[in-house]
């Protein structure tokens, strides 16, 4: 029932442009009944953790999948890896049922760092992220990044490695 | 009692790296103060925690603590 809703408030937080009484909707949804209705139609669900009185997900509405060169000093042949791309993606946390924060990215990309680390890149696209604070509602535009995390830590935070296989 | 950076969001962790890896700068003054809002349970506390990222830039951590021990609404703030 609250389809058409969601989707507006998703296409106005996705071009960064909300004001205060965009976010009315938000007091009056049940958080885990906006999630169910996003998971309509963003249903790659890579993320998904309960901490305390937490709950948080993660999804994106496609998989791509890159190529990528690696050359090796000693080798003539150059080896191509493939690599997962999570396409708009969208994150929302909430506690108790109320909502806390809703992030949209347009992609994210994931690279193994290689070695014995078990690290993976993770590579932040454009997006905005909205939080409810006591001051009241704020939306922020993400900053492009790449960030190395170990997988014991993706583990731990509720990711789905077998959301990523294409 | 828990670790309020084991409840960063997920999207501040992909722009500021893995709390495990920030440094604790210590409270913001006036930290803990009792929370004050019309809402809060009695004894709720909201504390103020300045870190360094990853990436060398400052940050903040609001959080408020139940007298349950519990978390409710951690923020960082930039």
């Amino acid at each position: 029932m609250i389809a058409a809703e969601t989707r507006e408030l998703l296409r106005r937080l996705s071009s960064g442009r909300m004001d205060v009484a965009d976010t009315g909707a938000l007091e009056k949804f049940s958080a885990n009944v906006l999630i169910e209705d996003i998971k309509n139609f963003y249903n790659i669900l890579f993320q998904e953790r309960q901490v305390g009185k937490k709950h948080e997900v993660g999804l994106a509405r496609a998989l791509k999948v890159e190529f990528s060169v690696r050359r090796h000093p000693n080798s003539l042949f150059a080896p191509i890896y493939l690599h997962p791309v999570l396409s708009k993606c969208l994150f929302v946390s909430s506690y108790e049922d109320t909502i806390s924060e809703i992030t949209m990215a347009a992609s994210i990309h994931v690279l193994p760092r290689g070695g014995e680390a078990k690290e993976v890149i993770l590579k932040l696209g454009r997006g905005h992220k909205l939080d409810r604070t006591p001051d009241g509602w704020m939306i922020k535009p993400l900053e492009r990044r790449s960030v190395t995390l170990s997988e014991s830590l993706l583990s731990k935070r509720g990711w789905k490695f077998g959301a990523l296989l294409p | 009692m828990d670790d309020p950076l084991d409840f960063i969001d997920f999207a501040d962790i992909l722009e500021h790296g893995d709390p495990g890896k920030w440094k604790f700068k210590g409270a913001k003054a006036g930290s803990p103060t009792p929370a004050d809002s019309p809402n809060a349970q009695p004894g709720t506390m909201k504390h103020y925690d300045v870190y360094e990222d990853e990436f060398g830039d400052e940050i903040e951590v609001h959080d408020f603590r139940h007298p349950d021990g519990s978390f409710g609404d951690v923020k960082m703030i930039e």
